[in-house]
């Protein structure tokens, strides 16, 4: 079955998806989309990364881009919401 | 903590459970043991080429025998994503790298109880995040400018020797700061080499082994510490407050308030050296040396790196993100040549992987050598191409591991990487001074690096003479 994407007012939405196994709290996604991205200083051998918000617009999408690019250890995934 | 006694005992356990298991799920198991020992002499005398055979007869999965231990060697992203997801009271790298205590210490990370090595992991990354990696890049241009003075107009250079000297020093500059790293002498390297030198392949079937490789690198552990004891105090007389990893070692506590002691951050910066400093030593020399192999894209290469440096005219975090071909030629190298090639689980409790069931107290070893040759993941495996599109996945690419035990310096030592290259290839021109089939590979200490000797010749750029 075709999947539509979802938009909101004529706007792509997008949804975040952090893989918290593989994060080590490197902090690159906080200073490209500090308003998305927040430390969550856990008791665990890394500090966490934690999604400040995980449905975005468009408008944010490009700072969420540039950290799904730039994290090192690859654990953020940024998918356009699609109708189910 | 395991001692040697305890360490024997195991092998012990483990020499009883090394007999095939009957039935359908019977884990393949490689030919050519030697009643006594095993594969032991084979995986030691050249551990790459013996894993390939594994790989080879058994596929995805194979067991081999080292002495008693019981091996199983894991191949392909779906094995390595269900290893590196595991949990550590599942499959322990503290167990299988009990090697490793006498390096770093007694009390530091592998050496540690484990809420401790959690505590001083944690205190290892607040000196590798983003915010700190901004003063890192210009440290490290600043070390290839000097290293450049140095070469002068033209010349032949031993790649693996130039860049063992450079990363030394950018990485000590960066660790432990500018006074140390001007302070820095044949001792200190001499040092790092013996601490290097006390791992070798037979460290993983007996990491406790007697012998004169260890008690050398005891002793320079001993002797670093003296060293980096004195540097400790004398920044405390002075107050002043530094950029560096010495800084946050310094400054760190545990979580019940105890500072580290000058025994723990030696072990802290013996762990980050050791991390840290062959391997980006390896993964330059091998870059370097494919960027000359290839010169099909060097044109290429050469105007990006001209426009970036056009565009920006120091070495910063952003410049480095637009050097794309330069990415590639690193990641391409990184797998076809990764330094480390025996990333080591010990099976805790059974560990269950598709219709196999692999018993506690076997080892499970991933090598990326092997793995990063799968047509399956890689298309054309043996070709190098540095516009190789990356896998989708994050289990197919693991020179630097993954899940929580991955390599925490990975930024570090592709920004390292990349702004000694950028430099230097804005400068010179290098060609080989051998026929390119003399250039081997070679694997002293459990770490892939170039054969010795492994020279380029240099020529200043028009323009960029003194």
């Amino acid at each position: 079955m075709l999947k539509k994407t979802v938009k909101v007012d004529n706007r792509l939405r997008y949804r975040i998806e952090l893989d918290h196994d593989l994060c080590q709290g490197h902090s690159v996604c906080i200073a490209e989309a500090p308003a998305l991205f927040s430390l969550n200083e856990s008791n665990a051998s890394y500090d966490q990364i934690q999604l400040i918000t995980s449905e975005i617009d468009e408008e944010q999408s490009e700072a969420a881009f540039r950290a799904q690019k730039y994290c090192p250890n690859g654990v953020i995934r940024v998918l356009p919401i699609e109708d189910s | 903590m395991t001692d040697s006694l305890q360490w024997f005992n195991l092998l012990e356990q483990n020499r009883r459970k090394v007999i095939p298991m009957s039935g359908a799920n019977q884990i393949p198991q490689v030919s050519g043991a030697d009643p006594s020992i095993g594969h032991l002499e084979e995986f030691n005398s050249d551990p790459l080429l013996f894993l390939q055979r594994v790989h080879k007869e058994c596929g995805e999965i194979g067991e081999f025998d080292l002495a008693g231990l019981g091996t199983i060697l894991l191949v392909g992203s779906e094995a390595h994503e269900a290893v590196f997801r595991a949990n550590e009271e599942q499959l322990s790298a503290a167990q299988a790298y009990q090697m490793m205590i006498p390096v770093f210490g007694e009390g530091i990370q592998y050496g540690a109880p484990p809420h401790i090595e959690r505590q001083q992991l944690k205190i290892q990354i607040q000196g590798l995040k983003h915010d700190r990696m901004l003063n890192y890049a210009g440290i490290v241009e600043h070390e290839t400018t000097l290293l450049i003075k140095q070469l002068g107009k033209k010349g032949t250079i031993d790649v693996n020797q130039i860049f063992s000297d450079l990363t030394l020093k950018t990485s000590t500059h960066c660790l432990l700061g500018a006074e140390l790293r001007s302070e820095l002498n044949d001792e200190f390297s001499t040092l790092y080499k013996d601490l290097e030198n006390g791992i070798a392949p037979s460290s993983l079937s007996d990491p406790f082994e007697k012998n004169e490789r260890l008690t050398k690198c005891i002793r320079a552990r001993k002797r670093l510490e003296e060293l980096i004891g004195d540097h400790v105090d004398r920044r405390r007389t002075k107050g002043k407050i530094y950029e560096d990893m010495l800084q946050v070692y310094m400054d760190s506590k545990y979580e019940d308030g105890t500072p580290l002691n000058k025994a723990e951050i030696t072990g802290m910066v013996i762990w980050f050296m050791f991390a840290g400093h062959h391997t980006s030593a390896n993964t330059t020399a091998w870059t370097l040396l494919e960027v000359v192999k290839n010169p099909a894209y060097l044109s290429k290469l050469l105007e990006e790196i001209d426009q970036v440096f056009l565009k920006f005219p120091t070495v910063t975090v952003e410049s480095l993100r637009e050097l794309l071909l330069l990415d590639g030629f690193i990641r391409e190298s990184l797998r076809l040549h990764p330094p480390l090639n025996a990333i080591t689980r010990r099976v805790m409790s059974d560990f269950q992987y598709k219709e196999f069931t692999i018993p506690t107290g076997k080892n499970i070893m991933i090598c990326p050598y092997v793995s990063h040759k799968l047509e399956k993941s890689f298309p054309k495996p043996l070709s190098f191409n540095p516009e190789r599109p990356s896998p989708k996945d994050n289990f197919s690419e693991i020179a630097f591991g993954g899940g929580r035990h991955k390599c925490i310096g990975n930024g570090f030592a592709i920004l390292q990487v990349k702004t000694i290259l950028a430099t230097l290839l804005k400068q010179y021109t290098f060609n080989l001074s051998e026929l390119p089939e003399k250039y081997g590979e070679a694997m002293p200490a459990l770490i892939l690096r170039p054969k010795d000797p492994c020279e380029l010749t240099y020529v200043k750029k028009d323009g960029q003479g003194r």
